[in-house]
C-alpha cells in the first residue's frame, strides 16, 4: 500500500509541474506583444519598457519560466488587471463561497442521483428504467446557463416564490447582523446560530444548486445504473439470490458495494463540471465566488487572474484525483496491484 | 443480464419481410431496434443535419442570418409570420436558429476530426511501440487531462481572439487526450492478440501492422466515443460563445443568442428560449445516439 500511495503522490507532483508548464505556455500565446496588451494602444516606448521592466518580459524565457514557477512557490500569481490586487488573496477571498455552492450541489447529486440509478437497474428494461434513462440524459445535455435563465424567468419573475440573486436578503443586516466567520453567509449563519439570515440564505441557494447539480445528478444517476448491472450478472449476486437474501439486500449489500468504486471515480469528474458550472451559474445569480471573479476576467481579458483561476482549479482538481485513486485503493486492494 | 440475448442469430427473419430486409442492408439493424433511443436519436440527430444543410431554402428570411437590422420590428413577439419572434434588431429568430445548425455542427466536426486525429496518432504511437516513448506521450496526456475540459478550452480561447474557429481550436485543445488514451489501450491490447502475432511472424513490416490491422480494431471504439462526446462538444461551443469567447455578432450561434438575449429575458422570453432549446434538442440526440451505439457494440457496458 505504502508503495502504491509513494508512486502514485510522486505522479501527481509530475502532473502538478506539467500544468504549471502548459499554463506558462497559455499565457505566451497572447498574440501581438503583453506588454502592450497591459499598458494599452496609445503607451509610449519609455511606458513600454517600463512595463517589460515590471513584469520581467525583457528577460529570456527560461528566466521568465523561472521567475513564474518561484512565484507560483511563493503564493504569487501576479497582479489581477481588474481588481489592481493580487490574484492569490482575490482568489482565497471567493474560493470559499464556490466551494460551498458546489459541495451541496454534490450532495444533492448523490442523494438524488444514486437512488435514481438504483431504481433504473432495480426495473432493468421497463418503461420505468427507459424513463429513468430519458431524464438522466436531459439532465446531462442541458446547457447550464440557460438552464440557470430559465430558472430565474419561472420562479422569480412569473411566480415569485424565489429570490433572484445574491447570497441573502442584505436588508436582515439591520435586524439580525451577520458575523463574518468563513464569509460565506449560509455558512457564517448557521455556525453563529442566526436563524433569519441562515433561511434567508438557505432559499437564496435553491435555484443555483438546482441549476449546477443538474448534469452531476443525471450523471451519477446513468454511472450508478451502468455499475450495478455489470455486478448484478456476476457470480456472488446469482449466489445470494440463490441462498434467499431479500431483494433489498442483495441491492443494498452485495451489488453496491462492487459498484462503488466506479461511482466514487465519478466523484473528481463530476467535481470538475459542477465547478464549471458553477462559473456560469454565479455569474447568471450574481453571487461573488470564483465563478464571477473568472468571468469578469474573461470579460476583461485579465490573463493573470484568468490563468491564477486555471491553475488553482488544476491544482484541486490533481489533489482530488489523488484522493479519489488513494480511497479507491483503500475500497478494491485489487486497484493496488 | 438475463434479458439481454445477444444478437448473434438474425432474430429479426422470424418477424417477417420488412425487417428481414432491413436486417439485410445493415447487420446491425437486429439488435438497433431494440435500443429505441438510438432511433429516436438518429432521426433527431438527422433533422438538425438537414435543418442546416437546407436552412438558406427552408427558411423565410435567409438574409436575417447576417448583419440586418430591422427598425421596426424588433422583439416581435412569436406569430404566423415570425414562428420563434424577432430579436433586438428585428432578426427572424427561426430563421437565426435553423441556421445556427451549420455553425455548431460545423464546430462539432472540427474539433471531432483533429481531437479524433492527434489522439489516435498519439495513442497508436504510445500503445504500439511502447517503451519510453508511451511514457513520455502518457504523461503529456495525464497533463492535459489534469484540467477540467471546460477551464482549460476557457483560458485558451480568452487569450486568443475570439472567433467560433479559434473556440473549436480551443475545444480540439483539450479533447485530443481522451482519445490518445482510448486509442493506446486499444493498440497495446491488439499488439497482444493472436492474429498481431501472426501478421509479425509473417514478416509485415511496423507500417503494416500499425496501419493494416492495429488501426481498423482501435477505429470502433473510438467511433463510438465519437458520438458520446459530439453532445458534450456542442455544450462547451455553446457555453464558450455564451461567454462571448466563440462567434460574434452577426453569426447565428446558438449560445451567443442566448447571451444577447439574457438582459431581455423577464420581458421577450422568445429571444433565449428557441436558441437554448436547438442545443439542449441537438445535444440529446447525439447523447441518445451515443448512448445507443454503445449499448449495440458494447451490450455489456452499454444499457438495457
Amino acid at each position: 500500500m505504502s508503495r502504491y500511495v509513494a508512486s502514485r503522490v510522486a505522479q501527481a507532483f509530475g502532473v502538478v509541474l506539467g500544468v504549471i508548464v502548459l499554463t506558462f505556455v497559455i499565457a505566451r500565446l497572447i498574440p501581438g506583444d503583453p506588454a502592450v496588451a497591459y499598458a494599452g494602444p496609445r503607451a509610449s516606448a519609455e511606458e513600454l519598457a517600463a512595463v517589460r521592466e515590471q513584469f520581467g518580459l525583457d528577460q529570456p524565457l527560461w528566466q521568465q519560466f523561472v521567475t513564474y514557477i518561484t512565484g507560483i512557490v511563493h503564493g504569487d500569481l501576479g497582479i489581477s488587471l481588474h481588481t489592481k490586487q493580487p490574484v492569490t488573496s482575490d482568489l482565497i477571498q471567493v474560493l470559499p463561497t464556490t466551494l460551498v455552492l458546489v459541495g451541496i450541489a454534490l450532495v444533492f447529486a448523490a442523494l438524488i442521483g444514486i437512488p435514481l440509478g438504483l431504481a433504473a437497474a432495480r426495473s432493468q428494461g421497463t418503461l420505468g428504467d427507459l424513463a429513468a434513462k430519458v431524464i438522466s440524459i436531459l439532465m446531462v445535455s442541458m446547457p447550464v446557463f440557460w438552464l440557470a435563465i430559465l430558472l430565474q424567468i419561472v420562479f422569480f419573475s412569473r411566480l415569485g416564490w424565489l429570490p433572484v440573486a445574491g447570497q441573502y436578503d442584505t436588508a436582515l443586516d439591520s435586524t439580525s447582523p451577520l458575523y463574518s466567520v468563513i464569509g460565506v453567509p449560509v455558512v457564517d449563519a448557521l455556525l453563529t446560530g442566526n436563524w433569519p439570515v441562515f433561511a434567508s440564505a438557505a432559499t437564496h441557494l435553491v435555484l443555483p444548486v438546482i441549476a449546477i447539480a443538474a448534469y452531476p445528478i443525471g450523471a451519477v444517476a446513468m454511472v450508478t445504473r451502468g455499475a450495478l448491472l455489470e455486478n448484478l450478472g456476476d457470480e456472488h449476486i446469482r449466489m445470494v439470490r440463490a441462498l434467499g437474501f431479500s431483494e433489498l439486500s442483495v441491492f443494498g449489500r452485495f451489488a453496491l458495494r462492487p459498484a462503488l468504486n466506479p461511482i466514487v471515480s465519478l466523484i473528481a469528474l463530476v467535481f470538475a463540471y459542477a465547478l464549471t458550472n458553477s462559473f456560469i451559474v454565479e455569474s447568471v445569480f450574481n453571487w461573488p465566488g470564483l465563478g464571477s471573479y473568472a468571468v469578469k476576467a474573461i470579460q476583461t481579458l485579465d490573463i493573470p487572474a484568468i490563468l491564477g483561476v486555471t491553475l488553482v482549479v488544476a491544482l484541486l482538481y490533481v489533489l482530488l484525483n489523488l484522493i479519489v485513486d488513494l480511497v479507491q485503493a483503500i475500497i478494491d486492494p485489487r486497484v493496488r496491484a | 443480464m438475463s434479458r439481454q440475448t445477444p444478437d448473434l442469430l438474425p432474430a429479426a427473419d422470424l418477424a417477417g419481410e420488412p425487417r428481414r430486409r432491413l436486417s439485410r442492408i445493415w447487420p446491425g439493424w437486429g439488435s438497433a431496434k431494440r435500443v429505441p433511443l438510438l432511433i429516436i436519436g438518429s432521426v433527431l440527430g438527422a433533422l438538425v443535419v438537414l435543418a442546416g444543410l437546407l436552412a438558406p431554402w427552408i427558411t423565410p428570411y435567409p438574409q436575417d442570418a447576417g448583419a440586418v437590422v430591422h427598425p421596426a420590428q424588433t422583439l416581435l413577439a412569436p406569430s404566423a409570420a415570425h414562428w420563434f419572434g424577432t430579436d433586438m434588431v428585428g432578426r427572424d429568430i427561426f430563421t437565426r436558429v435553423i441556421f445556427g445548425a451549420r455553425v455548431s455542427l460545423g464546430i462539432v466536426v472540427l474539433v471531432l476530426v483533429v481531437s479524433a486525429v492527434v489522439g489516435l496518432t498519439v495513442g497508436l504511437a504510445a500503445g504500439f511501440f511502447g517503451g519510453w516513448l508511451d511514457s513520455v506521450l502518457m504523461r503529456v496526456t495525464d497533463v492535459f487531462l489534469a484540467f477540467p475540459a471546460l477551464l482549460l478550452s476557457v483560458a485558451l480561447a480568452a487569450v486568443l481572439s475570439p472567433s467560433a474557429l479559434h473556440a473549436a481550436m480551443a475545444i480540439a485543445f483539450t479533447w485530443w487526450p481522451w482519445y490518445a488514451r482510448l486509442a493506446r489501450g486499444q493498440a497495446a491490447s491488439i499488439r497482444r492478440q493472436g492474429y498481431s502475432d501472426a501478421a509479425r511472424v509473417l514478416g509485415a513490416s511496423r507500417t503494416r501492422q500499425l496501419v493494416r490491422h492495429v488501426l481498423p480494431n482501435a477505429a470502433t471504439p473510438v467511433f463510438v466515443q465519437m458520438s458520446l462526446d459530439a453532445a458534450g462538444i456542442i455544450l462547451t461551443a455553446a457555453t464558450l460563445s455564451y461567454l462571448g469567447l466563440g462567434a460574434q455578432d452577426p453569426t447565428p450561434e446558438w449560445g451567443l443568442m442566448v447571451a444577447q438575449g439574457q438582459p431581455l429575458a423577464t420581458t421577450a422570453w422568445w429571444v433565449i428560449t428557441f436558441p437554448g432549446f436547438a442545443i439542449l434538442l441537438t445535444a440529446v440526440a447525439f447523447n441518445f445516439v451515443g448512448d445507443g451505439l454503445q449499448t449495440v457494440f458494447d451490450p455489456k457496458r452499454g444499457l438495457r
